[in-house]
């Protein structure tokens, strides 16, 4: 082995531990609402959009609140400092991202809407 | 059927393509001339056949969306009748089928280029191409071999598709008359270039890989790379601008905000544009020092190769919940991860078995020369695509270790935090190594000819931060880095430091890469003579220069103009810090940082109006689209009875047939144009595609004289009360100023007090209330009918009644009994809050009483938001610098 190889290695080396390290203290999990209310950190939450009736957008305060259960089946409200995105009636998943900021509601500070097929879902008229 | 000829032209196309590819390989591999002749010649007929059949195929398709041929699932699903000719062809593409057929078409057209350009390679290169033309054939084939489904054809009828609908149960040979249209984010003009650009990029890459795969097969590892360097310029200079094109199209369509998300979708393309550019200087490197050939070898491998991975990320459905696009899963996986394996496998064999062969020079560059940089800043490109591709992929980690990590929670932080340390290296890098390359052309000692750059970045450093300070406009990150220094962990100290200096020492170092390539671009053009084929490296430097210059001010340095100034009594709510959006109720002037803004109102149709066209007709109403004065289009729907030319009252010669259909009577569009301009102004038409534009004006709270108006765009979906918002731009010299309108009121939510109306009409005569035209068609004597039920009167009042974009009809009836009591029966119209009661008949003066109650349903409000992006123009000047430049280099290395 040259030096020069050495030193290359040395580096990848050096740029994967460094990435491994950066990303496991940056990425988040796909967890639960008692999860994330345990661990009160950032984490990703799979669920499904319930209670549609009493979701509302608080267009003076700019706060858009809805009910979102989980995959263990718990129901969470939760708050987002932004209008209702965009097709977000009809996500068939919804991904939030953020944490308990309160005890009892969950502030998501990005909402992913999962429609994967979102014009497959069309009707013949 | 244009579908059999479709899938004929399909299979026909595959076949070909696969004896294109294996005659081409022989003609490559056999070694008598005569003999590989014969081969080649089959192989070129092969390939032009294969030429015809996409053309084929592609002019099927498109025809079929242009006729509306709405029996096929891909027409109706991706058009419809309201779509301009130029959306169509976004149509075209809009489904992965279609988008296949792209790469496949760019394929042809630069393989039938080649077999003329690629002289004494053409054997090779055209094997691989035509290689994978047979791949991506299968792709669109939607055939069925032992069961399992190969590739999705776009050829499909609808009700093979939904064969469960109930009307194609009833009804087999049902045809709808409208489709279900193209996704209103893909109608705008970027999409009509974006995609052909991007898949031209992608399309290119094959061609560089295909000369070092045939150059390894020949053991002839230098040869190749003349020929083929145009192609390498071509394939990153497209590639990069069709990045750019996408960019542009979200920033301009989309509302996040921005043009770039680090969403898989995009990094998927950007990754092999970042190997691309290594492979182009790991060229330039064996150029200057005769090493680090292999290396080049491998990178123009490795991005052809990530271009098939991004086609299997993108496309197979596995990037699920981490990326915001959508895909339609057409259950393609397997043919994808074949696609990729396809050639990554072969590819590994050949280099394992031809790799002590491939010349090497074990050297060292010494440290202050022109290769030493270059090696530098090839690593940093490595590093940069190796960090986003392993982060992009972690859909595919989850999936092989059967974990269920999730992406950064603030993914924009974590790439800056990377990206940001690599293009400040590449910053510096490409200032000294541009010098060191061109050291005979200032005759100049490094360090001098560095100081002038140097200085200029430092001032235009300073000057920077001074003005940023000035204005008050704060660091993208600085929320999270006060949150890391409260965590008082080492690590998050480490964070810290990473983020706290990196955009002061990414300006300094992007204002360096300007000034040094504008030095270098002044010497180079003083000391030779027809230096201008010379400049494209330094151009292309400067360029890049100036885009990294508009990313960091426009995306670490942008501004909320709409923060929510929320009256005292109510901001004790935690959180309204956070409150980006702004509400804006008609006409009344809000304040934002700056500025007063107004919502002053719709686009409303202007007359006069022209183009009418009916685009849809039922039993009862038909749909007509029209433009007005200023060239915008709306629809409204309209019944059939009062326009058709049995009871329009249009002059005999007038009439226009309409789209034939069984319902069969004919429109008459020039009533329907007189009779829309006299009464626009109670009609409304709606902008097509349920769209509304908002007018809102900004005037400048120190100078009210300096205002501007800006008009962005809502669709909205009528079932769900959703919206789907386009921004709208001022534009000026050194920032946008960004507005989206983020909410609108949902008139179900809304409930106010009812109003009153009583009207006095005689047959035919109109009034209007609440904006609404009402128009007291006829009077009917239902007495006849009303005797059996023991009344002794009863007459029924016909009402038209005309809204937004449609016309609604009420029929209340008054009736006298026996007993001479009044009996009414109310008829309302739920849809525009109205109800009406006939209340009183006047013999005398035959004029009639009606009574109308009216809930207004909606408030006039919208809410905005509007983003400063300050030097955002930077970044496109200097998108156009670089592409010119790699215009240039393209031009003279395919000179040499």
């Amino acid at each position: 082995m040259k030096p020069r190889s050495i030193l290359l290695l040395v580096i990848i080396a050096l740029f994967t531990v460094v990435l491994a390290v950066s990303f496991s203290g940056n990425s988040s999990s796909y967890t639960t609402f008692g999860e994330a209310k345990k661990s009160g950190g950032t984490v990703h939450i799979v669920g499904s959009w319930v209670n549609r009736e009493s979701a509302n957008y608080d267009a003076s305060r700019d706060i858009f609140t809805f009910s979102l259960q989980d995959t263990t089946g718990t129901v969470s409200p939760v708050s987002y400092h932004d209008p209702k995105p965009n097709d977000f009636d009809k996500a068939e998943k919804i991904v939030v991202i953020g944490k308990f900021e309160t005890p009892d509601v969950f502030t998501a500070d990005k909402i992913i809407m999962k429609c994967p097929s979102k014009y497959g879902d069309k009707e013949v008229k | 059927m244009p579908g059999v000829v479709g899938e004929f032209f399909t299979a026909l196309a595959m076949s070909s393509a696969t004896v294109a590819a294996l005659s081409f390989f022989i003609a490559e591999r056999t070694k008598d001339t005569s003999e590989s002749d014969a081969w080649g010649r089959v192989a070129k007929w092969s390939w032009w056949t294969h030429l015809v059949s996409v053309l084929g195929v592609i002019v099927t398709l498109f025809s079929m969306i242009y006729f509306h041929d709405y029996r096929y699932h891909y027409v109706w699903e991706h058009s419809s009748n309201e779509l301009p000719v130029y959306y169509m062809i976004s149509c075209f593409w809009e489904g992965q089928e279609g988008s296949f057929l792209l790469w496949l078409f760019w394929h042809s057209i630069l393989g039938s280029i080649l077999i003329f350009k690629a002289k004494d390679w053409r054997n090779g290169v055209m094997g691989v191409i035509a290689s994978i033309q047979t791949i991506l054939s299968s792709m669109i084939l939607g055939a069925f071999i032992l069961n399992i489904k190969i590739g999705s054809s776009p050829f499909i009828l609808l009700k093979e598709v939904m064969v469960d609908a109930p009307i194609f149960q009833s009804r087999p040979d049902f045809v709808p008359t409208n489709g279900t249209g193209l996704n209103p984010l893909l109608q705008n003009y970027w999409m009509v270039i974006h995609p052909p650009t991007l898949f031209l990029g992608f399309a290119s890459t094959i061609i560089p890989f295909a000369f070092v795969f045939t150059g390894l097969l020949r053991r002839q590892y230098t040869e190749w790379i003349k020929p083929s360097r145009p192609w390498l310029i071509l394939s990153v200079m497209v590639l990069g601008v069709g990045i750019i094109m996408g960019g542009y199209w979200a920033y301009e369509t989309l509302n996040f905000g921005g043009y770039w998300n680090w969403d898989p979708v995009e990094n998927g393309s950007l990754v092999p544009w970042l190997t691309g550019i290594a492979a182009l200087h790991a060229l330039l490197i064996y150029q200057k020092s005769k090493s680090y050939l292999r290396f080049s070898m491998i990178m123009v491998a490795v991005t052809f190769i990530l271009v098939l991975y991004s086609t299997f990320l993108t496309r197979s459905g596995i990037l699920g919940e981490t990326s915001v696009h959508t895909f339609t899963d057409l259950g393609l996986s397997g043919q994808l991860i074949l696609l990729v394996f396809l050639y990554l496998i072969p590819v590994i064999i050949i280099f394992a078995n031809r790799w002590n062969d491939i010349p090497h020079k074990n050297e060292n560059q010494p440290l202050w020369s022109a290769s030493f940089f270059l090696i530098l800043g090839t690593l940093v490109f490595l590093f940069s695509s190796a960090e986003i591709l392993f982060s992009t992929s972690l859909p595919v980690f989850n999936k092989i270790f059967g974990t269920h990590a999730a992406p950064p929670a603030k993914l924009q932080l974590f790439y800056y935090k990377w990206n940001v340390w690599f293009a400040i290296a590449i910053g510096l890098f490409s200032g000294i190594a541009q010098f060191l390359w061109w050291k005979n052309a200032g005759g100049k000692k490094l360090s001098d000819a560095l100081f002038r750059p140097f200085l200029i970045a430092v001032i235009a450093t300073g000057v920077t931060l001074i003005l940023v300070t000035y204005y008050q406009r704060p660091f993208a990150y600085d929320k999270e880095m006060t949150a890391l220094l409260e965590k008082k962990e080492i690590l998050a100290y480490i964070e810290w430091f990473f983020i706290a200096f990196s955009d002061k020492i990414m300006f300094f170092s992007s204002f360096f890469a300007i000034a040094a390539n504008i030095d270098v671009l002044i010497s180079i053009l003083k000391k030779n003579t027809g230096g201008l084929k010379f400049i494209g490296g330094t151009l292309s430097h400067i360029g890049f220069g100036l885009m990294l210059v508009g990313i960091l001010f426009s995306s670490g340095y942008d501004y909320v103009v709409s923060k929510n100034l929320t009256p005292a009594e109510l901001s004790l709510f935690e959180g309204d810090d956070k409150n980006d959006n702004v509400l804006l109720p008609l006409g009344v002037p809000r304040q934002m940082s700056g500025f007063f803004a107004t919502y002053k109102g719709k686009v409303q149709a202007e007359p006069p109006l022209r183009d009418f066209q009916v685009i849809e007709k039922t039993k009862e109403t038909f749909k007509v689209k029209f433009e007005d004065k200023k060239g915008e289009t709306f629809a409204m729907e309209l019944p059939l009875n009062v326009f058709t030319k049995q009871n329009g009252g249009g002059k005999p010669g007038e009439t226009i047939h309409a789209m034939s259909n069984n319902e069969g009577a004919d429109i008459n569009l020039t009533y329907v144009k007189e009779f829309t301009e006299k009464n626009l102004t109670y009609i409304k038409p709606q902008l097509i595609n349920n769209r509304t534009k908002f007018i809102i004006t900004f005037t400048d709270i120190q100078d009210s004289t300096r205002s501007f108006t800006v008009i962005p765009e809502s669709e909205v979906n009528q079932d769900m009360g959703s919206i789907l918002s386009h921004p709208s731009r001022k534009i000026f010299a050194g920032k946008d100023i960004y507005v989206h309108v983020s909410s609108i009121p949902n008139p179900k939510e809304t409930e106010v007090e009812p109003k009153y109306f009583t009207l006095n009409m005689k047959q035919g005569d109109s009034d209007s209330i609440a904006g609404y035209r009402i128009v007291l068609e006829n009077i009917v004597n239902l007495t006849e009918q009303a005797r059996k039920e023991g009344q002794i009167l009863a007459a029924g009042a016909n009402i038209r009644v005309f809204a937004e974009d449609s016309t609604y009809s009420a029929h209340p009836v008054y009736t006298i009994g026996e007993d001479h009591k009044i009996g009414m029966i109310e008829s309302d119209i739920p849809p525009l809050g109205l109800k009406f009661a006939f209340v009183k008949i006047d013999p005398q003066t035959q004029s009639v009483t009606l009574q109308a109650e009216y809930i207004p349903t909606a408030n006039d409000w919208i809410v905005v938001k509007a983003i400063e992006k300050p030097m955002i123009n930077l970044l496109w000047l200097g998108t156009f610098v670089l592409t010119f430049g790699f215009g240039i280099a393209m031009y003279r290395r395919a000179k040499e």
